[in-house]
């Protein structure tokens, strides 16, 4: 019986072992299968959450640099300074990570000794801040922090400081090229290179993830990278060095003329851009400072009647097409009258015994319209066309006008006569400086190149897609129109035309400014210009430049010197040798045999 | 001593061959008469606990000291990895305050390198535009002459500021200086004469032109035009000149 009761009892014991065992077992199988079935998702999720960490990585937008590498724009690191106003507390020693109490005004004190603000002003800010709203978490109070004032801020110490790192574009240049560069705005580029280049300079933003352990520091082998892509670097063909002199020449001259606006224009004969200058100009530091219509670049956007230095132009077509030669014998009365038209020089004269150069140089609009009898208008057309009238540059400009050219032959006589002489056909000052460098580069018009190319972030250079070059007149034609125009410079008058040593080939021009309505012309406003082409015997450089509104000079007299400066600088800064070649001497007037 | 043992059993169990050969064993069980063989008893169990029991124990012990080797080892790893991190993590820091003041002094050299800087320095210092180049001609003795002198010479800063701005410079303290001191030394004020940098050079121009139309009188139409009208004077209507 002992031994029956004792058996049982073991028994027993061994089944509520048994039993408990299983209890225990099925109740950590439903918790296993509740935590890794039923809420896996859910909880993995928080774990994520607690511990991963997805990190923006923002790639730098590329710098945009001259053909010496000069920085004219780039990115650089900046922070704003932002606090919750909600939890700006005083620091106490123990609780805090300072040795002695921190109130909130020495924090701010201290603050505004770092950023330069008034520490009252910041005071007052949160103030506001929390008045609008008592739980307010987010509050800028400075922004633009260098890396210097950011290490000073972070080493303060504050909790309730956050700095937030936010790039901005500089340019340390200024207004070296401001007008060409352009500027950004809080986000998007708003002008110049900056806005046509941006597929190239924009950056690409990566991401990196990870698991952070309990301080933050992230668990090895749990980083995920994804690395951004920089931007990449935009070079142009401009020199920064001369782009500055030209600039400060120009302010100078627009200055000194009392002009509404001055604008040149520096090229080489193979099409590349040495400089634009405008003045008044935008510092793309700061772009609000220039009034609106200062922002672009005028030298793309704003097309005028050119005036008389379009006189080259027709001159040229009219000898490459054989109606002209140089020598041809004329007599120049200074009004013309025909068929309804009426066409008068600028000033009163006398019948003059001019070649056909001899009209060119001195400017005759009489005498273009007499060499102008035989030209065919289709034919002038297409000649213009090629000169690259009519058509956007190569460039591309942000905001850059076409101006299409009129069928000339369908014009009302007068105004056939007239874009003889460079009036009724409006161009860019672009264009005309592009024309002027097929004259240059032996009658072959290349496309105006500004930007040399995009080198990426992995260093693979793109050149921009340009358009074949194509021939305008012969080689020959823009020679002997070269040497004719070289006489502009010696003979008509001005001894702050030439240098000494030097053939330039250059062509005045005072153009009359018409009104906005289309309702006929200014007689307050003109556009003083020289265009010209330099070294006469080898053509390297291209220069225009114009002022609109002169109110000292009002006569293309004014603009001379300043093209003078401009042809002297470039001499100097490339070390150009004086000409070896005898400058031209072709006839520009003519005796009447006695009998 | 148990390997003795073993041979001699199994002399025991082959006969007599062998016996030459294991005559050591035998010399040497001799030496302990506990263990002679019976030569009656064909069977008997080996004293194999006492001599498996050591090995064993090496076994174990080398097992164990393995074990704690690779526990100590990958504690060690962690150890050394998670230090790492912390190191990658302190180098990754001071890389990006290096590289912060790499900027930081970056931008102040492409500030200070700004042609504005540049030519307003120049100014401070008196320095004037150099010489243009002289060139040799290889055929004669001569040396041809660069250009002339610009006819327009006016420092880069005035009193209305930089003619090619930078705003970029005021961060310079000493550009600033020196952009604040231009500007007062002349600070204009209502009725005040203009300094002769406004209106001379332009006097100086027209006469310039003057003197030019009167050497030239054959191209009268220049002439005309290079004498600056009169106020009041209407511009001719027709175009160009």
């Amino acid at each position: 019986m002992a031994a029956k009761r004792k058996r049982s009892r073991s028994g027993m014991r061994t089944a509520m072992v048994a039993i408990l065992t299983f209890a225990l077992l099925a109740t950590f199988v439903v918790r296993l299968a509740d935590i890794q079935l039923v809420r896996a998702e859910a909880l993995n999720a928080e774990a994520d959450g607690r511990r991963g960490v997805s990190q923006t990585l923002f790639g730098t937008r590329g710098p945009i640099v001259d053909s010496a590498g000069t920085v004219l724009a780039e990115s650089v690191d900046r922070w704003d300074l932002t606090v919750s106003p909600q939890y700006t507390r005083d620091l106490e020693p123990g609780i805090d990570a300072v040795d002695e109490e921190l109130t909130v005004g020495d924090a701010l004190v201290q603050i505004g000794g770092i950023t330069g603000d008034d520490p009252h002003d910041l005071q007052a800010m949160i103030y506001a801040e929390l008045e609008r709203n008592p739980d307010s978490d987010y509050l800028m109070l400075a922004d633009g922090l260098d890396a210097r004032q950011y290490e000073a801020v972070r080493d303060l110490g504050i909790p309730w400081v956050y700095l937030r790192l936010n790039p901005q574009r500089v340019y340390p240049a200024g207004s070296v090229g401001g007008n060409l560069v352009g500027f950004m705005g809080t986000d998007d580029p708003l002008a110049g290179i900056e806005r046509s280049q941006d597929a190239c300079l924009a950056a690409h933003s990566g991401q990196r993830t990870f698991d952070r352990s309990a301080d933050g520091t992230p668990i090895p082998g749990s980083v995920v990278t994804e690395p951004a892509v920089d931007g990449g670097s935009v070079e142009l063909t401009i020199d920064a060095d001369v782009q500055y002199q030209v600039q400060q020449l120009t302010a100078q001259y627009t200055s000194q003329l009392r002009a509404r606006s001055g604008t040149s224009i520096v090229m080489r004969t193979d099409g590349t851009v040495v400089a634009i200058a405008e003045s008044p100009t935008v510092d793309p530091n700061d772009p609000t400072a220039a009034a609106q219509r200062d922002r672009g670049s005028r030298a793309f956007t704003a097309a005028y009647e050119p005036g008389s230095i379009f006189k080259t132009f027709s001159w040229a077509a009219m000898l490459d097409l054989g109606l002209i030669e140089r020598t041809q014998e004329m007599s120049v009365p200074w009004t013309y009258s025909g068929q309804g038209t009426r066409v008068r020089d600028a000033h009163s004269h006398p019948v003059e015994q001019w070649t056909a150069a001899g009209i060119l140089v001195n400017s005759s609009n009489v005498g273009m319209v007499e060499l102008g009898q035989q030209l065919d208008r289709d034919d002038f057309t297409d000649y213009l066309d090629r000169f690259g009238f009519g058509e956007r540059t190569a460039v591309g400009f942000a905001g850059e006008q076409d101006v299409p050219l009129r069928d000339l032959g369908a014009l009302d006589p007068q105004t056939q006569l007239n874009v003889l002489f460079g009036q009724g056909i409006a161009a860019t000052p672009m264009q005309l400086a592009s024309a002027y460098q097929a004259m240059g580069n032996g009658g072959v018009h290349l496309p105006v190149q500004l930007i040399a190319g995009c080198t990426d972030a992995e260093g693979e250079v793109t050149a921009p897609e340009l358009p074949a070059g194509q021939r305008v007149v012969s080689e020959d034609t823009a020679r002997s129109t070269l040497e004719v125009l070289e006489h502009v410079v010696t003979d008509y008058g001005y001894d702050t035309f030439p240098i000494e040593g030097y053939r330039i080939a250059a062509k005045t021009g005072t153009a009359q400014m018409a009104y906005a309505d289309g309702s006929g012309y200014d007689p307050n406003r003109m556009m003083i210009s020289v265009a010209g082409v330099f070294p006469v015997d080898d053509p390297q450089f291209v220069v225009l430049t114009m002022y609109d509104s002169p109110q000292t000079i009002r006569t293309s007299g004014g603009a001379i010197p300043a093209f003078h400066d401009m042809v002297n600088l470039l001499i100097r800064h490339y070390d150009i040798p004086p000409s070896t070649t005898p400058a031209s001497n072709v006839p520009l007037e003519w005796t009447a045999d006695q009998p | 001593m148990s390997n003795a043992a073993i041979a001699s059993i199994h002399v025991d169990a082959t006969g007599a061959e062998q016996h030459g050969v294991d005559q050591h064993d035998a010399h040497q069980h001799g030496v302990d008469p506990g263990l002679a063989p019976d030569p009656r008893r064909h069977l008997r169990a080996l004293p194999t606990p006492s001599v498996r029991r050591a090995p064993r124990l090496v076994h174990g012990v080398l097992a164990l000291a393995g074990l704690a080797g690779i526990v100590a080892a990958q504690l060690g790893l962690t150890v050394v990895i998670s230090e790492g991190a912390y190191t990658l993590n302190a180098l990754g820091g001071e890389s990006s305050a290096l590289a912060r003041t790499e900027q930081a002094l970056g931008e102040d050299v492409a500030v200070l390198a700004s042609p504005q800087h540049v030519a307003v320095a120049a100014d401070e210092l008196g320095m004037l535009a150099g010489q243009p180049s002289q060139f040799l001609t290889l055929s004669g003795t001569a040396t041809a002459g660069g250009p002339d002198a610009l006819h327009m010479q006016v420092p880069a800063l005035d009193r209305f500021g930089m003619y090619v701005p930078n705003a970029l410079l005021q961060t310079q303290p000493q550009i600033a200086a020196t952009v604040e001191q231009v500007r007062e030394e002349i600070a204009p004020y209502p009725g005040m004469l203009l300094p002769a940098g406004e209106g001379a050079p332009a006097a100086a121009a027209t006469d310039d032109a003057g003197a030019a139309a009167a050497a030239t009188t054959e191209t009268g139409a220049a002439a005309a035009e290079a004498a600056q009208p009169a106020p009041g004077t209407l511009l001719p209507a027709a175009p160009g000149e």
